[in-house]
Protein backbone atom coordinates (compact mmCIF):
# COMPACT_ATOMS: atom_id res chain seq x y z
CA UNK A 1 0.00 0.00 0.00
CA UNK A 2 1.21 3.14 -0.81
CA UNK A 3 1.26 5.92 1.78
CA UNK A 4 0.04 9.64 1.08
CA UNK A 5 3.11 11.48 0.13
CA UNK A 6 3.57 14.18 2.62
CA UNK A 7 3.93 17.88 1.99
CA UNK A 8 7.32 17.98 1.58
CA UNK A 9 7.40 15.80 -1.17
CA UNK A 10 5.22 18.46 -3.60
CA UNK A 11 7.51 19.60 -6.27
CA UNK A 12 9.45 22.77 -5.45
CA UNK A 13 7.94 24.99 -8.11
CA UNK A 14 4.25 24.61 -7.06
CA UNK A 15 5.01 26.09 -3.77
CA UNK A 16 5.63 30.06 -4.62
CA UNK A 17 2.17 29.80 -6.86
CA UNK A 18 0.01 28.42 -3.69
CA UNK A 19 1.97 30.75 -1.51
CA UNK A 20 0.55 33.93 -3.51
CA UNK A 21 -2.77 31.83 -4.02
CA UNK A 22 -3.21 31.85 -0.24
CA UNK A 23 -2.06 35.52 0.80
CA UNK A 24 -4.71 36.66 -2.70
CA UNK A 25 -7.40 34.58 -0.77
CA UNK A 26 -6.52 35.49 3.00
CA UNK A 27 -5.71 39.25 1.75
CA UNK A 28 -9.12 39.61 0.75
CA UNK A 29 -10.57 37.22 3.35
CA UNK A 30 -9.45 38.69 5.77
CA UNK A 31 -11.34 42.31 4.62
CA UNK A 32 -13.55 40.74 4.47
CA UNK A 33 -14.12 39.41 8.22
CA UNK A 34 -14.20 42.41 9.74
CA UNK A 35 -16.69 42.62 12.50
CA UNK A 36 -20.10 43.16 11.30
CA UNK A 37 -21.37 46.44 12.30
CA UNK A 38 -24.96 47.01 10.79
CA UNK A 39 -27.00 50.29 10.67
CA UNK A 40 -30.95 49.97 9.01
CA UNK A 41 -32.69 52.34 7.84
CA UNK A 42 -36.47 51.96 6.47
CA UNK A 43 -37.42 54.25 3.60
CA UNK A 44 -40.79 55.02 4.32
CA UNK A 45 -41.25 54.84 8.07
CA UNK A 46 -42.59 58.06 9.57
CA UNK A 47 -39.67 58.69 11.17
CA UNK A 48 -37.10 61.00 8.78
CA UNK A 49 -34.02 58.70 7.45
CA UNK A 50 -31.35 61.47 9.32
CA UNK A 51 -33.07 61.17 12.52
CA UNK A 52 -33.10 57.11 12.28
CA UNK A 53 -29.39 56.76 11.14
CA UNK A 54 -28.32 59.34 14.33
CA UNK A 55 -30.55 56.79 16.33
CA UNK A 56 -28.52 53.51 14.98
CA UNK A 57 -25.66 55.35 15.70
CA UNK A 58 -26.25 56.60 18.78
CA UNK A 59 -27.61 52.86 20.29
CA UNK A 60 -24.30 51.63 18.92
CA UNK A 61 -22.31 54.24 21.25
CA UNK A 62 -24.40 53.98 24.36
CA UNK A 63 -24.52 49.73 23.69
CA UNK A 64 -20.34 50.09 23.36
CA UNK A 65 -20.33 48.48 20.20
CA UNK A 66 -18.65 51.60 18.84
CA UNK A 67 -16.15 52.50 20.51
CA UNK A 68 -14.35 55.63 21.11
CA UNK A 69 -11.80 56.45 18.77
CA UNK A 70 -13.35 54.22 16.08
CA UNK A 71 -13.80 55.99 12.63
CA UNK A 72 -17.01 56.01 10.84
CA UNK A 73 -17.83 55.97 6.86
CA UNK A 74 -17.16 59.15 5.18
CA UNK A 75 -20.96 61.17 4.78
CA UNK A 76 -20.50 60.05 0.98
CA UNK A 77 -19.34 56.19 1.52
CA UNK A 78 -21.98 55.75 4.06
CA UNK A 79 -24.83 57.54 2.05
CA UNK A 80 -24.11 55.25 -1.18
CA UNK A 81 -23.88 52.11 1.10
CA UNK A 82 -27.33 52.95 2.18
CA UNK A 83 -28.78 54.10 -0.79
CA UNK A 84 -29.64 57.50 0.61
CA UNK A 85 -28.74 61.08 -0.20
CA UNK A 86 -25.85 62.49 1.49
CA UNK A 87 -27.38 65.34 3.17
CA UNK A 88 -29.37 62.65 5.13
CA UNK A 89 -25.80 61.06 6.53
CA UNK A 90 -24.61 64.66 7.01
CA UNK A 91 -27.78 65.87 8.54
CA UNK A 92 -27.23 62.88 10.61
CA UNK A 93 -23.62 62.82 11.77
CA UNK A 94 -24.48 66.84 12.41
CA UNK A 95 -27.09 65.64 15.31
CA UNK A 96 -24.49 63.64 16.55
CA UNK A 97 -21.59 65.94 16.61
CA UNK A 98 -23.75 68.37 18.50
CA UNK A 99 -24.98 65.72 21.07
CA UNK A 100 -20.91 65.47 21.75
CA UNK A 101 -20.62 61.56 20.14
CA UNK A 102 -18.76 62.56 17.25
CA UNK A 103 -15.88 64.61 15.90
CA UNK A 104 -16.32 65.40 12.01
CA UNK A 105 -13.29 65.35 10.41
CA UNK A 106 -14.48 66.76 6.59
CA UNK A 107 -13.33 64.28 4.14
CA UNK A 108 -11.78 62.02 6.63
CA UNK A 109 -15.00 61.05 8.10
CA UNK A 110 -16.17 60.81 11.51
CA UNK A 111 -14.55 59.62 15.25
CA UNK A 112 -16.56 58.56 17.90
CA UNK A 113 -15.60 60.82 21.30
CA UNK A 114 -15.32 59.43 24.73
CA UNK A 115 -18.81 60.53 26.22
CA UNK A 116 -18.73 58.02 28.48
CA UNK A 117 -20.27 60.31 31.31
CA UNK A 118 -23.74 61.61 30.46
CA UNK A 119 -23.38 65.54 30.65
CA UNK A 120 -25.78 66.83 33.03
CA UNK A 121 -28.95 67.69 30.80
CA UNK A 122 -30.57 71.02 31.07
CA UNK A 123 -33.80 71.48 31.83
CA UNK A 124 -35.19 72.29 27.91
CA UNK A 125 -33.74 68.98 26.90
CA UNK A 126 -35.35 67.00 29.66
CA UNK A 127 -38.53 68.72 28.47
CA UNK A 128 -38.04 67.70 25.12
CA UNK A 129 -37.21 63.99 25.80
CA UNK A 130 -40.12 64.19 28.27
CA UNK A 131 -42.35 64.91 25.71
CA UNK A 132 -40.85 62.83 23.06
CA UNK A 133 -41.21 59.65 25.74
CA UNK A 134 -45.01 60.24 26.13
CA UNK A 135 -45.76 60.87 22.61
CA UNK A 136 -43.90 57.51 21.77
CA UNK A 137 -45.88 55.78 24.33
CA UNK A 138 -49.14 57.02 22.90
CA UNK A 139 -48.19 55.85 19.59
CA UNK A 140 -47.21 51.95 21.23
CA UNK A 141 -50.48 52.00 22.60
CA UNK A 142 -52.45 53.09 19.79
CA UNK A 143 -50.97 50.18 17.98
CA UNK A 144 -52.46 47.89 20.69
CA UNK A 145 -49.37 47.76 23.32
CA UNK A 146 -50.11 46.86 26.74
CA UNK A 147 -48.61 49.59 29.36
CA UNK A 148 -46.61 46.20 30.67
CA UNK A 149 -45.43 45.22 27.69
CA UNK A 150 -43.51 49.08 26.74
CA UNK A 151 -42.86 48.82 30.72
CA UNK A 152 -40.81 46.01 30.16
CA UNK A 153 -39.23 46.50 27.18
CA UNK A 154 -38.10 49.93 28.46
CA UNK A 155 -36.88 48.27 31.47
CA UNK A 156 -34.84 45.52 29.18
CA UNK A 157 -33.49 48.10 27.11
CA UNK A 158 -32.26 50.64 29.63
CA UNK A 159 -30.36 47.59 31.11
CA UNK A 160 -29.24 46.23 27.76
CA UNK A 161 -28.28 49.36 26.63
CA UNK A 162 -29.14 47.98 23.00
CA UNK A 163 -32.00 49.28 20.50
CA UNK B 1 -14.42 17.56 -36.50
CA UNK B 2 -14.06 20.27 -39.82
CA UNK B 3 -14.27 23.66 -38.97
CA UNK B 4 -18.05 24.03 -40.03
CA UNK B 5 -18.93 21.55 -37.64
CA UNK B 6 -16.97 23.41 -35.12
CA UNK B 7 -17.76 26.32 -35.60
CA UNK B 8 -21.38 25.63 -35.82
CA UNK B 9 -21.45 24.14 -32.65
CA UNK B 10 -19.85 27.22 -31.15
CA UNK B 11 -22.89 29.17 -32.43
CA UNK B 12 -25.08 26.95 -30.05
CA UNK B 13 -23.31 26.85 -27.18
CA UNK B 14 -23.90 29.94 -25.90
CA UNK B 15 -27.72 29.12 -27.30
CA UNK B 16 -27.83 26.12 -25.03
CA UNK B 17 -26.37 27.60 -21.95
CA UNK B 18 -29.25 30.85 -22.27
CA UNK B 19 -31.80 28.15 -23.21
CA UNK B 20 -31.17 26.19 -19.79
CA UNK B 21 -30.41 29.35 -17.27
CA UNK B 22 -33.55 31.27 -19.05
CA UNK B 23 -36.10 29.15 -16.40
CA UNK B 24 -33.92 30.76 -13.17
CA UNK B 25 -33.92 34.42 -14.83
CA UNK B 26 -36.53 36.83 -13.29
CA UNK B 27 -36.69 35.75 -9.76
CA UNK B 28 -33.57 35.24 -7.64
CA UNK B 29 -34.62 37.90 -4.66
CA UNK B 30 -36.28 37.60 -1.47
CA UNK B 31 -39.77 39.80 -1.12
CA UNK B 32 -39.96 40.63 -4.96
CA UNK B 33 -41.87 37.72 -6.90
CA UNK B 34 -41.87 38.25 -10.92
CA UNK B 35 -41.13 41.99 -9.78
CA UNK B 36 -43.86 42.15 -7.17
CA UNK B 37 -43.62 43.02 -3.47
CA UNK B 38 -44.46 40.19 -1.44
CA UNK B 39 -43.91 38.94 1.80
CA UNK B 40 -40.46 37.14 2.79
CA UNK B 41 -42.09 34.18 3.43
CA UNK B 42 -44.73 34.09 0.38
CA UNK B 43 -42.31 32.72 -1.97
CA UNK B 44 -42.35 29.31 0.17
CA UNK B 45 -46.33 29.05 0.00
CA UNK B 46 -47.96 26.23 -2.46
CA UNK B 47 -49.34 29.42 -5.08
CA UNK B 48 -46.07 30.85 -5.32
CA UNK B 49 -44.63 27.67 -5.90
CA UNK B 50 -47.13 26.64 -8.46
CA UNK B 51 -46.62 30.29 -10.72
CA UNK B 52 -43.00 29.63 -10.46
CA UNK B 53 -43.37 25.96 -11.51
CA UNK B 54 -45.66 26.91 -14.89
CA UNK B 55 -43.21 29.81 -15.42
CA UNK B 56 -39.92 27.35 -15.43
CA UNK B 57 -42.12 24.75 -17.51
CA UNK B 58 -43.31 26.76 -19.74
CA UNK B 59 -40.06 28.94 -20.42
CA UNK B 60 -37.67 26.15 -20.55
CA UNK B 61 -40.10 24.17 -23.49
CA UNK B 62 -40.66 27.13 -25.53
CA UNK B 63 -36.48 27.97 -25.06
CA UNK B 64 -35.96 24.28 -26.34
CA UNK B 65 -38.43 24.53 -29.42
CA UNK B 66 -36.80 27.41 -30.70
CA UNK B 67 -32.98 26.35 -29.79
CA UNK B 68 -34.04 23.22 -31.76
CA UNK B 69 -35.10 25.19 -34.64
CA UNK B 70 -31.82 27.27 -34.53
CA UNK B 71 -29.70 24.39 -34.78
CA UNK B 72 -31.53 22.83 -37.34
CA UNK B 73 -31.62 26.14 -39.28
CA UNK B 74 -27.66 26.50 -38.35
CA UNK B 75 -26.87 23.05 -39.74
CA UNK B 76 -28.92 22.61 -43.23
CA UNK B 77 -27.52 26.47 -43.82
CA UNK B 78 -24.56 27.11 -46.13
CA UNK B 79 -21.60 27.38 -44.12
CA UNK B 80 -21.49 31.31 -45.45
CA UNK B 81 -25.00 32.43 -45.36
CA UNK B 82 -25.85 35.57 -43.59
CA UNK B 83 -28.77 34.11 -42.09
CA UNK B 84 -26.46 31.20 -40.12
CA UNK B 85 -24.27 34.29 -38.71
CA UNK B 86 -27.60 35.91 -37.46
CA UNK B 87 -29.74 33.00 -36.44
CA UNK B 88 -27.44 32.62 -32.97
CA UNK B 89 -28.69 35.99 -31.86
CA UNK B 90 -31.89 36.47 -33.24
CA UNK B 91 -32.80 33.13 -31.44
CA UNK B 92 -31.49 34.48 -27.69
CA UNK B 93 -33.48 37.74 -28.57
CA UNK B 94 -36.35 35.96 -29.21
CA UNK B 95 -35.96 33.35 -26.07
CA UNK B 96 -35.62 36.59 -23.89
CA UNK B 97 -38.60 38.14 -25.23
CA UNK B 98 -40.58 34.99 -24.42
CA UNK B 99 -39.15 34.36 -21.16
CA UNK B 100 -40.07 38.13 -20.57
CA UNK B 101 -43.73 37.68 -21.38
CA UNK B 102 -43.94 34.65 -19.10
CA UNK B 103 -42.45 36.81 -16.82
CA UNK B 104 -45.11 39.67 -17.15
CA UNK B 105 -47.92 36.49 -17.14
CA UNK B 106 -46.20 35.40 -13.71
CA UNK B 107 -46.48 38.80 -12.66
CA UNK B 108 -50.26 38.99 -13.19
CA UNK B 109 -50.99 35.97 -10.93
CA UNK B 110 -48.71 37.08 -8.26
CA UNK B 111 -50.28 40.93 -7.97
CA UNK B 112 -53.17 39.66 -5.68
CA UNK B 113 -50.62 38.64 -3.35
CA UNK B 114 -48.77 41.84 -2.85
CA UNK B 115 -47.74 43.11 0.50
CA UNK B 116 -46.43 46.52 2.06
CA UNK B 117 -43.31 45.81 2.82
CA UNK B 118 -40.76 48.63 4.70
CA UNK B 119 -38.36 49.47 2.14
CA UNK B 120 -35.68 48.64 4.53
CA UNK B 121 -31.49 49.19 3.91
CA UNK B 122 -28.95 48.40 5.73
CA UNK B 123 -25.48 48.62 5.41
CA UNK B 124 -21.80 47.41 7.38
CA UNK B 125 -20.02 50.80 9.23
CA UNK B 126 -16.92 48.84 9.06
CA UNK B 127 -15.84 49.96 5.01
CA UNK B 128 -14.57 46.63 3.40
CA UNK B 129 -11.83 48.11 0.95
CA UNK B 130 -12.03 47.40 -2.66
CA UNK B 131 -8.60 48.03 -3.73
CA UNK B 132 -7.33 44.14 -4.21
CA UNK B 133 -10.17 43.36 -6.46
CA UNK B 134 -10.24 46.44 -8.48
CA UNK B 135 -6.43 46.42 -8.34
CA UNK B 136 -6.80 42.82 -9.35
CA UNK B 137 -8.58 44.16 -12.27
CA UNK B 138 -6.47 46.53 -13.60
CA UNK B 139 -3.82 44.56 -13.51
CA UNK B 140 -5.12 42.37 -16.35
CA UNK B 141 -3.73 45.18 -18.73
CA UNK B 142 -0.22 44.22 -17.99
CA UNK B 143 -0.15 40.82 -20.19
CA UNK B 144 -1.60 43.04 -22.78
CA UNK B 145 1.40 45.31 -22.12
CA UNK B 146 3.53 42.90 -22.31
CA UNK B 147 2.20 41.30 -25.54
CA UNK B 148 2.93 44.87 -27.08
CA UNK B 149 6.09 45.01 -26.13
CA UNK B 150 6.73 41.63 -27.20
CA UNK B 151 4.86 42.64 -30.63
CA UNK B 152 7.13 45.60 -31.08
CA UNK B 153 10.53 43.98 -30.21
CA UNK B 154 9.81 41.28 -32.90
CA UNK B 155 8.18 43.98 -35.43
CA UNK B 156 10.87 42.46 -37.61
CA UNK B 157 8.94 39.08 -38.00
CA UNK B 158 5.99 40.13 -38.15
CA UNK B 159 4.97 39.36 -41.85
CA UNK B 160 4.30 42.43 -44.26
CA UNK B 161 0.33 40.89 -44.63
CA UNK B 162 -1.58 38.10 -42.29
CA UNK B 163 -4.86 36.92 -42.25
CA UNK B 164 -6.87 38.62 -39.71
CA UNK B 165 -9.91 36.41 -39.97
CA UNK B 166 -11.69 33.36 -41.17
CA UNK B 167 -14.56 31.97 -43.01
CA UNK B 168 -16.75 29.43 -41.29
CA UNK B 169 -15.78 26.80 -43.71
CA UNK B 170 -11.67 27.96 -42.53
CA UNK B 171 -11.04 30.18 -45.60
CA UNK B 172 -9.32 33.09 -45.16
CA UNK B 173 -11.26 36.34 -46.02
CA UNK B 174 -10.03 38.92 -44.07
CA UNK B 175 -6.08 40.52 -44.29
CA UNK B 176 -3.98 43.18 -42.02
CA UNK B 177 -0.97 44.88 -43.11
CA UNK B 178 2.15 45.34 -40.87
CA UNK B 179 0.88 48.97 -39.44
CA UNK B 180 0.21 50.00 -36.10
CA UNK B 181 -3.59 49.69 -36.13
CA UNK B 182 -2.92 46.07 -38.10
CA UNK B 183 -1.03 44.97 -34.88
CA UNK B 184 -1.67 46.38 -32.19
CA UNK B 185 -5.37 47.29 -33.00
CA UNK B 186 -6.23 44.12 -31.09
CA UNK B 187 -4.11 44.72 -27.99
CA UNK B 188 -5.75 48.62 -27.77
CA UNK B 189 -9.23 46.82 -28.40
CA UNK B 190 -8.34 44.74 -25.40
CA UNK B 191 -7.21 47.62 -23.44
CA UNK B 192 -10.07 49.30 -23.94
CA UNK B 193 -12.19 46.52 -22.97
CA UNK B 194 -10.55 45.78 -20.13
CA UNK B 195 -10.50 49.71 -18.54
CA UNK B 196 -14.37 49.09 -19.32
CA UNK B 197 -14.32 46.11 -16.83
CA UNK B 198 -12.21 48.08 -14.29
CA UNK B 199 -14.26 51.53 -14.48
CA UNK B 200 -17.30 49.17 -14.55
CA UNK B 201 -16.29 47.13 -11.00
CA UNK B 202 -15.24 50.66 -9.52
CA UNK B 203 -18.69 52.26 -10.04
CA UNK B 204 -20.42 48.89 -8.96
CA UNK B 205 -18.49 48.90 -5.92
CA UNK B 206 -18.61 52.67 -5.30
CA UNK B 207 -22.09 53.93 -6.79
CA UNK B 208 -25.19 55.05 -4.74
CA UNK B 209 -27.09 52.41 -3.58
CA UNK B 210 -28.57 49.40 -1.67
CA UNK B 211 -26.98 45.62 -1.66
CA UNK B 212 -23.28 47.24 -0.98
CA UNK B 213 -21.72 44.10 0.24
CA UNK B 214 -23.34 42.47 -2.32
CA UNK B 215 -21.76 44.19 -5.37
CA UNK B 216 -18.30 44.59 -4.00
CA UNK B 217 -18.49 40.25 -3.95
CA UNK B 218 -19.39 40.86 -7.81
CA UNK B 219 -15.65 42.24 -8.17
CA UNK B 220 -13.88 39.37 -7.92
CA UNK B 221 -15.65 37.53 -11.30
CA UNK B 222 -15.63 40.91 -12.80
CA UNK B 223 -11.65 40.32 -12.38
CA UNK B 224 -11.80 36.87 -13.61
CA UNK B 225 -13.38 38.27 -16.61
CA UNK B 226 -11.02 40.71 -17.45
CA UNK B 227 -8.00 38.54 -17.23
CA UNK B 228 -10.21 36.57 -19.72
CA UNK B 229 -10.39 39.05 -21.40
CA UNK B 230 -7.35 40.38 -21.78
CA UNK B 231 -6.13 36.46 -22.62
CA UNK B 232 -8.39 36.14 -25.76
CA UNK B 233 -7.28 39.47 -27.04
CA UNK B 234 -3.19 38.69 -26.13
CA UNK B 235 -3.88 35.32 -28.54
CA UNK B 236 -5.09 37.41 -31.42
CA UNK B 237 -2.32 40.08 -30.64
CA UNK B 238 0.17 37.02 -32.09
CA UNK B 239 -1.76 35.77 -34.06
CA UNK B 240 0.99 37.46 -36.77
CA UNK B 241 3.94 36.02 -34.77
CA UNK B 242 1.73 32.69 -33.49
CA UNK B 243 0.87 31.63 -37.52
CA UNK B 244 -2.53 30.28 -35.42
CA UNK B 245 -4.73 28.10 -37.90
CA UNK B 246 -8.49 28.33 -37.72
CA UNK B 247 -8.55 24.94 -35.94
CA UNK B 248 -6.78 26.00 -33.11
CA UNK B 249 -8.06 29.46 -32.94
CA UNK B 250 -11.19 27.42 -32.62
CA UNK B 251 -10.54 25.38 -30.13
CA UNK B 252 -8.86 28.35 -28.03
CA UNK B 253 -12.67 29.88 -28.48
CA UNK B 254 -13.93 26.54 -27.30
CA UNK B 255 -11.91 26.86 -24.06
CA UNK B 256 -13.06 30.17 -23.28
CA UNK B 257 -16.52 29.70 -23.85
CA UNK B 258 -16.49 26.99 -21.40
CA UNK B 259 -14.40 29.12 -18.77
CA UNK B 260 -17.18 31.98 -19.51
CA UNK B 261 -19.91 29.20 -18.63
CA UNK B 262 -17.87 27.94 -15.57
CA UNK B 263 -17.88 31.56 -14.65
CA UNK B 264 -21.35 32.28 -15.44
CA UNK B 265 -22.69 28.77 -13.83
CA UNK B 266 -20.45 30.02 -10.54
CA UNK B 267 -22.42 33.05 -10.08
CA UNK B 268 -25.76 31.92 -10.64
CA UNK B 269 -24.97 29.48 -7.95
CA UNK B 270 -23.62 32.23 -5.21
CA UNK B 271 -26.50 34.58 -7.23
CA UNK B 272 -29.10 32.01 -5.39
CA UNK B 273 -31.53 30.41 -7.67
CA UNK B 274 -34.49 29.73 -4.87
CA UNK B 275 -36.36 33.03 -3.94
CA UNK B 276 -37.38 30.77 -0.85
CA UNK B 277 -33.95 30.45 0.67
CA UNK B 278 -32.41 33.54 0.32
CA UNK B 279 -31.45 35.59 2.65
CA UNK B 280 -32.35 39.36 3.59
CA UNK B 281 -28.75 39.90 1.76
CA UNK B 282 -30.55 40.16 -1.62
CA UNK B 283 -34.02 41.72 -0.47
CA UNK B 284 -34.98 44.21 -2.47
CA UNK B 285 -35.33 48.34 -0.97
CA UNK B 286 -37.43 49.68 -4.37
CA UNK B 287 -40.94 50.72 -4.51
CA UNK B 288 -42.81 48.69 -7.11
CA UNK B 289 -44.17 52.20 -8.37
CA UNK B 290 -40.93 52.92 -9.56
CA UNK B 291 -40.86 49.93 -11.49
CA UNK B 292 -42.03 50.43 -15.42
CA UNK B 293 -42.83 47.56 -17.19
CA UNK B 294 -40.44 45.57 -14.50
CA UNK B 295 -37.76 46.72 -15.99
CA UNK B 296 -37.37 50.03 -15.94
CA UNK B 297 -36.55 51.89 -12.79
CA UNK B 298 -37.52 55.64 -12.60
CA UNK B 299 -37.64 56.89 -8.80
CA UNK B 300 -36.77 60.51 -7.96
CA UNK B 301 -37.29 59.95 -4.94
CA UNK B 302 -34.96 57.77 -4.26
CA UNK B 303 -31.45 58.72 -4.15
CA UNK B 304 -30.01 54.93 -5.49
CA UNK B 305 -28.09 55.36 -8.75
CA UNK B 306 -27.69 51.47 -8.46
CA UNK B 307 -30.90 49.15 -7.64
CA UNK B 308 -31.02 45.52 -8.10
CA UNK B 309 -32.86 44.34 -11.14
CA UNK B 310 -36.31 42.50 -10.87
CA UNK B 311 -36.17 40.71 -14.24
CA UNK B 312 -32.70 39.58 -14.77
CA UNK B 313 -29.46 39.37 -12.45
CA UNK B 314 -27.11 41.85 -11.36
CA UNK B 315 -28.13 45.69 -11.11
CA UNK B 316 -29.87 48.38 -13.17
CA UNK B 317 -30.27 52.26 -13.02
CA UNK B 318 -32.38 54.34 -11.58
CA UNK B 319 -32.49 56.56 -14.73
CA UNK B 320 -33.76 59.62 -12.52
CA UNK B 321 -30.24 60.03 -11.79
CA UNK B 322 -28.54 61.97 -13.99
CA UNK B 323 -24.90 60.20 -12.93
CA UNK B 324 -26.89 57.10 -14.33
CA UNK B 325 -27.40 58.97 -17.69
CA UNK B 326 -23.59 59.92 -17.93
CA UNK B 327 -22.54 56.59 -17.29
CA UNK B 328 -24.50 54.88 -19.74
CA UNK B 329 -23.52 57.46 -22.08
CA UNK B 330 -19.90 56.46 -21.46
CA UNK B 331 -20.42 52.41 -21.77
CA UNK B 332 -22.28 53.42 -25.14
CA UNK B 333 -19.03 55.77 -25.91
CA UNK B 334 -16.99 52.69 -25.43
CA UNK B 335 -18.59 50.15 -27.44
CA UNK B 336 -18.65 52.79 -30.22
CA UNK B 337 -15.02 52.98 -29.70
CA UNK B 338 -14.12 49.62 -29.90
CA UNK B 339 -16.22 49.59 -32.78
CA UNK B 340 -14.41 51.82 -35.17
CA UNK B 341 -11.47 50.14 -33.53
CA UNK B 342 -12.23 46.91 -35.02
CA UNK B 343 -12.69 48.52 -38.33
Amino acid sequence: MQLPSSPSEKPESETPLLLLQFCILYAYNIQNMAPSLQIRVVLDSPTPVYRQVADALRSLCVGGRLAPGTKLPTVRQLAASLGIHFNTVAEAYRVLSDEGWLLIEGRRGATILDRQLPRKPNATAQAAASSRLRHLIAELQAKGLSPDWIRHETKAALESKLP
Amino acid sequence: MNPVTAAHLLALLPLAFITLSLPWLGQSRSGVLFGVTVSLDFACTPQARSVLRSYRRSVFLIALVLFAIAAAILWLSPANSPAAALVPGFTILLELLVAYLFWRRGAAAIRPHSAAIPLERHTDLVPVSTALPLLATAGSLLPLAATALLLHLRWNQIPLRFVRHWNASGVANGWATRSFSGVFGPILAGAMTVLLLTLGSFFISHANGPQMSQRRRALVPMAALAWLVAGLFCVLGLRPLLHLTPSTLLLIAAVYLFLVFGLSLWLLRRGGLAPCSSTSESYDSTPDSGWYAGIFYYNPADAAVLVPKRFGWGWTFNFARPSAWIYLGAILLFALSLTVLFK
